[in-house]
């Protein structure tokens, strides 16, 4: 690969205070522009190497994002390229109004309250979201909450979007909605989820994930073709 | 002032750096009137009544939001009814009411964002403003779980309350205190993810107008001056 890969972990290795091994030697690379899909039983450590992408989590082993190592000295600027969504949008939706929670990240970067706003309207406006900039989170519905969570990490112009579940807890509109959404998106998508239909809609590659290692990467097609890798590793029952 | 800048106060909407100045002068009135001089405490509670109605508050959710204080209200009749050795108790808890009633005018009338904003930039701590905005925003969240988790245990609660259940009913709480925690974990991360380092940012209020400046300078002199008036 000539191009410098988007992201990139190596032997990646993290244990939770009570000792559980939530990854037990991570590699992969993602290329610039790839959408890969994070697939794995509950508890495969699908979330935990997520959190290690912009750092919030520090296990051994390194993670690259574009040529930087997550470290303290350019933990900033990898929050920029890194845009974590998570899980529930309630955890991600802070603020008192959705214009501030979506200008919250460019503010952090250092600029003005009117250019962190312009910024903020144009990711709302990117997600469908502009006239709802002033409502407030908790009266929104969980696809518009969705969201506005995707716009709060589209404000901050990442490199590569980490989305943690997007479609749990969606009515089947909000969830059709949400996968044109991401695949409008022109940046590199790492999507965790247990959503097999949206993953072969959307990535062309897919890791699966259990116990804390990579056991299967490769094209969308051949993974999801594959019905005894999908039974043994709990995505897809055996009857 | 700044194109982007919150709007402006009005008549209909005060500026929020007004209101806490005028709440801070009720209070210091509230705080400082004479013991049992009911005239000026009436006079206070009149205040109040006619903020209510400038504001264009809604009496319903006044009085929802005032019923948490019933207590205190009844209290001070009582007090009041029964006459002179319950007295200063009935001072004491119409003082606190009319306090709580103020604060209860303030947020019923001001987004959290612009009272937030009145807040900083009266330089209050930015820890303090941190966690009055994320409670303002979780209330909603945590009600919601508190509501479900009780419905949960209400569904298989049957007959009277037994010691059981209210052990039952104590562990649903610690339960909800711990998911509390959790949540106030990942909302943790989410901030930090998005580059947080201590400081909330918020956005700016506009200048103070000069009514507005005039109203609040106008109503903390004649509400401090009031308390601090002595007759002869």
């Amino acid at each position: 690969m000539d191009a410098l890969p988007a992201l990139s972990v190596h032997d990646l290795r993290f244990s939770y205070g009570d000792g559980r091994t939530a990854l037990a030697g991570i590699t992969l690379a993602i290329a610039a522009g790839e959408c890969v899909a994070l697939i794995g039983p509950n508890g495969a450590g699908k979330s935990t190497l997520l959190l290690h992408l912009n750092g919030l989590l520090r296990g051994s082993g390194s993670v690259v994002v574009s040529g930087l190592t997550i470290g303290h000295a350019h933990m900033r600027e990898i929050r920029r390229r890194v845009g974590l969504v998570f899980q529930d949008p309630d955890d991600q939706l802070f603020m008192p109004s959705c214009i501030e929670d979506v200008a919250f990240g460019p503010m952090n970067m250092g600029l003005s309250w009117t250019d962190a706003r312009e910024r903020a309207l144009e990711a709302l406006a990117a997600v469908g979201m502009a006239e709802h900039a002033e409502r407030a989170p908790h009266h929104l519905s969980v696809g518009q909450r969705k969201r506005v969570a995707i716009a709060t990490v589209l404000s901050m112009d990442p490199d590569v979007l980490a989305l943690d579940e997007p479609t749990a807890g969606l009515d089947p509109r909000a969830r059709r909605q949400l996968i044109e959404l991401l695949r409008a998106l022109p940046q590199t998508r790492l999507i965790a989820t247990h959503d097999l239909a949206m993953v072969e809609e959307l990535c062309t590659r897919s890791l699966v994930l259990d116990s804390g290692v990579v056991v299967a990467d490769g094209p969308t097609g051949a993974i999801l073709e594959d019905a005894r890798l999908l039974q043994r590793h709990g995505l897809r029952d055996a009857a | 002032m700044a194109a982007d800048a919150l709007p402006a106060g009005s008549i209909r909407e005060p500026d929020p750096r007004a209101k806490l100045i005028i709440a801070s002068a009720f209070t210091v009135s509230a705080l400082s009137t004479p013991a049992l001089e009911w005239s000026r405490l009436w006079a206070l509670s009149a205040f109040l009544v006619a903020s209510v109605v400038a504001l264009r508050l809604p009496g319903p959710v006044v009085l929802r939001r005032m019923a948490p204080l019933l207590g205190l209200v009844i209290a001070a009749l009582i007090g009041i009814i029964v006459g002179a050795p319950w007295r200063p108790i009935a001072d004491l808890t119409w003082r606190l009411l009319l306090m709580s009633g103020c604060a209860v005018v303030v947020t019923a009338s001001t987004s959290p964002t612009r009272l937030i904003g009145a807040m900083r930039s009266f330089r209050m701590p930015h820890t303090l403003l941190a966690v009055l905005m994320l409670t303002a925003r979780y209330l909603h969240v945590l009600g919601d779980e508190a509501n479900r988790s009780a419905r949960a245990w209400r569904s298989r609660v049957v007959g009277r309350m037994r010691w059981r259940h209210a052990v039952a009913l104590g562990r649903l709480a610690a339960s909800l205190s711990r998911r509390a925690v959790e949540r106030a974990d990942r909302i943790a991360w989410a901030m930090v993810a998005r580059g947080f380092e201590g400081r909330l940012p918020c956005a700016p209020l506009p200048r103070m107008r000069l009514p507005d400046t005039l109203i609040a300078v106008a109503a903390s002199c004649a509400l401090v001056g009031m308390a601090l008036w002595r007759h002869r």
